[in-house]
């Protein structure tokens, strides 16, 4: 039902301020006051966008639903968005330390983004963010396993994951050669709540009986990127984008990444993107994807795409530990989207088949989360402009 | 020999000029770098799995210790 609610938003944004106002004029004597409060606030150019994800495997299942609403008038601009995941797992533990069993979590988030024109070519916005709750499935299981691997022998000492977190982030966007050359600088603030490692250590009041001991639980992010996206040519724009970002406690990360669209005619589109990350002492990062674009014709158009990702894994602390290994991933998928006049529907289908290398003797507990897996991913999508 | 010919042609390109009235190519949908919504056809999920190539600013989002 949950997942239906930003459904309802979009029922909602669809019947627009003509719908409201009537509702209202059938019932209330002030109607008209009521009907241009509606028309002064929903005015200028709307979007409502609705997407529905899926990532879907025998053992677990993760769905989002997000909704969001734009609206630009002549200087500024605002947008609010909210989300719900639902994540289902099917939870086991090769080693034998904890019982195999089902658990399901959910989790919400929102934002609210500001856009302001600064000049004639220079723009600025400023955005928050929250989540509250498990948003996925890696954090669920994790998190299970020290709810029974600790918290059922020290049930005072331990307490329950309650991950949640808040972003801040800003934009500055230069269009210095309108339509044809921008340059973005962003920047973002995080901080999360996330699922700690716990460890039983010797309790010094009772030799017998250990004591549950917590990891650091929150951490801050802070990114800082440019981006400078350019058209070379009237058919070939490509978009460069270097990123730093430095997580409490760890090395800070570097990424860098190309993106490039190309239409070879009216009807087809290539796009191709390459990146790569790195961050001592020993995380390295490398991906690249192709999809191409055919519109049938004026309402209809299909799509294509392959891409891989191969990482060398989560960076590993000392010790027992519940980091990703090594993994690479390859995904297809084809989609199929309808447009008509300001409305376009697009589903899209592939398989993502993830690859994991071999667990080390300190993280065997999470050989079943970390094992490969070829997860079903869809998408339905709309979006609407009014 | 073939990288060279591949930024030569990049060169080339780069050579073309462009102005805003090429808008009618370049403005289409799938040339967007910012694709939202129904002009996005990627599952948004898979970045739970790929943390090198994740673009939003968000960290851990829920996620265990050693998951950044």
């Amino acid at each position: 039902m949950k997942l239906l609610f930003p459904f309802l938003l979009t029922g909602l944004a669809f019947a627009g301020p003509d719908d409201s106002f009537s509702s209202i004029e059938e019932s209330s004597s002030d109607a008209e006051d009521s009907g241009s409060f509606f028309d002064r606030v929903f005015t200028g150019t709307q979007r409502v966008d609705q997407d529905f994800d899926l990532l879907d495997d025998s053992d677990v299942s993760v769905w989002r639903s997000t909704f969001s609403y734009r609206q630009e008038r002549s200087r500024w601009n605002i947008e609010a968005n909210v989300g719900y995941t639902d994540i289902s797992i099917d939870y086991s533990d090769p080693v034998g330390g904890t019982s195999a069993t089902n658990r399901r979590e959910d989790s919400w988030s929102g934002g609210l983004i500001l856009g302001t024109d600064l000049s004639e070519d220079l723009s600025f916005t400023f955005g928050f963010s929250r989540y509250e709750g498990f948003n996925n499935y890696g954090s669920v299981w994790i998190s299970e396993y020290y709810d029974q691997f600790v918290g059922i022998p020290d049930p005072t000492n331990y307490n329950p994951a309650d991950p949640s977190g808040s972003t801040l982030s800003g934009n500055l966007i230069w269009d210095y050669d309108p339509g044809v050359a921008r340059l973005t600088l962003s920047f973002s603030y995080g901080n999360d709540e996330i699922v700690p490692a716990w460890s039983l250590v010797p309790n010094p009041g009772n030799f017998f009986i250990p004591e549950a001991t917590p990891t650091r639980s929150s951490f801050d992010t802070y990114t800082g990127s440019v981006a400078w996206a350019k058209a070379l040519s009237p058919s070939l724009r490509s978009q460069t984008t270097f990123r730093l970002s430095e997580v409490t406690e760890l090395n800070p990360r570097f990424q860098l990444q190309n993106d490039t669209a190309w239409a070879i005619s009216d009807d087809l589109t290539i796009r191709a993107q390459t990146g790569a990350s790195i961050q001592h002492p020993d995380f390295e990062a490398f991906y690249g994807g192709l999809s191409l674009v055919y519109d049938l014709n004026v309402n209809w158009s299909v799509g294509v795409s392959a891409r891989v990702y191969d990482d060398t894994g989560e960076i590993v602390p000392v010790g027992f530990n519940t980091a990703a290994p090594a993994i690479t991933s390859t995904e297809f998928s084809a989609s199929l989207a309808w447009q008509k006049l300001s409305t376009t529907v697009r589903i899209s289908a592939g398989i993502y088949d993830v690859d994991y290398g071999p667990l080390g003797p300190s993280n065997q507990f999470f050989a079943d989360l970390y094992r490969d897996r070829s997860f079903l991913v869809t998408r339905l999508a709309l979006t609407h402009t009014f | 020999m073939k990288l060279a010919l591949l930024l030569a042609a990049f060169a080339l390109c780069s050579c073309a000029e462009v102005s805003i009235i090429d808008q009618p190519q370049l403005s289409k949908p799938a040339m967007s770098f910012a694709q939202k919504g129904a002009d996005f056809s990627e599952c948004t999920l898979v970045s739970q799995l790929e943390r090198g190539r994740t673009s939003s600013s968000q960290s851990a989002g829920g996620g265990c210790a050693s998951c950044h």
